[in-house]
């Protein structure tokens, strides 16, 4: 069968190697997540600004001021993660 | 198509209080953790040299396991964690691929399991940065670099569990509701299974395995 023969014998090299990839694995995970910290943070915002709103009676202030900040902090988020990633890099560069 | 507006309930009185729960996300979860309470003692049950498949699926996933969570963090933590983060893998693909079957729902599609999974992290990861660092050091963390940015950390670190979230509920709702539209806008034997292969099997183990990863990055950045 072809996949039987495709698949790696013991003690060759794997495919997948945890220790090569590991970093990579992270790095692609967090940086996939960048665009949905901001939506999150929007949306989480946006929650908290409407029934605060609803709440007090007021008609769109707190959503205004909320999702502002949302903005502002799925932004400095994103930009905090981005960061952290180009920073191991570096510093695995740097050791290599 | 009435299969994704209904949502099947059971409400319980209790107190004076409505407790209501969603009955196919409870019973799908109940098998799921009945198949991996089965899969653990199978896989146990005989421990040998020469093992059995069981043992076999075990030690890949186990080894595989520990192996990331220690290149995460490092030996000591990893011992404590590794359990944690190769069980929310095997449950969340699971749970992912749990709706091949016929008459069987992803758990994963309601959105309340994959919230009460990003919450647990989410509580693990600041527990455990409490615990590493105290809780002077943990709380002058959201000061940074200034004090009044607290605020937008805080909305960080809470939208983190707000997007990981929604990222497995989105895909795996997504892929049941395209599944669903095609098979019933076609009668054709083909396209409905190899959607069902894309988005149950291939898409569901990445974003299990995505879903796990960020967790344990996550904890990583709050021990560190």
């Amino acid at each position: 069968m072809l996949w039987l023969r495709a698949a790696p014998k013991l003690g060759e090299r794997p495919i997948f190697n945890i220790k090569k990839h590991g970093k990579w694995v992270d790095d692609v995970a967090l940086v996939s997540q960048v665009g949905l910290t901001i939506a999150g943070s929007i949306l989480f915002c946006f929650a908290i600004g409407y029934y605060l709103d609803k709440w007090l009676h007021t008609k769109g202030l707190f959503i205004t001021i909320f999702i502002l900040l949302g903005i502002a902090g799925g932004g400095y988020t994103a930009y905090r993660q981005i960061m952290e990633v180009t920073r191991d890099t570096d510093k695995q560069n740097k050791d290599a | 198509m009435e299969d994704l507006t209904s949502i099947p309930q059971w409400t319980l009185q209790l107190f004076g209080m409505n407790l209501v729960f969603n009955r196919d996300t409870l019973i799908m979860t109940w098998i799921v953790m009945a198949i991996l309470i089965l899969f653990g003692f199978l896989a146990t049950r005989k421990k040998g040299i020469l093992p059995n498949p069981f043992q076999v699926v075990a030690e890949l996933f186990v080894g595989g396991f520990h192996d990331l969570t220690r290149d995460a963090l490092d030996e000591k933590m990893a011992k404590k964690y590794f359990p944690l983060i190769c069980s929310l893998f095997m449950f969340l693909i699971l749970c992912n691929w749990l709706g091949v079957f016929p008459k069987l729902s992803e758990p994963t599609k309601d959105l309340n399991t994959p919230l009460s999974l990003g919450i647990l992290g989410f509580v693990i990861a600041h527990y455990s940065g409490i615990k590493a660092k105290g809780f002077k050091k943990y709380a002058k963390e959201y000061c940074e670099p200034m004090f009044f940015m607290a605020p937008l950390n805080i909305i960080g670190e809470i939208a983190k569990v707000v997007s990981i979230s929604f990222r497995l509920y989105g895909n795996i709702l997504g892929g049941a509701i395209i599944i669903l539209v095609v098979s019933h806008l076609i009668y054709s034997i083909l396209l409905p299974p190899l959607l069902i292969c894309f988005f149950s099997l291939f898409v569901g183990t990445i974003q299990a395995f995505v879903f796990t990863m960020l967790t344990l990055v996550y904890i990583s950045v709050q021990v560190k």
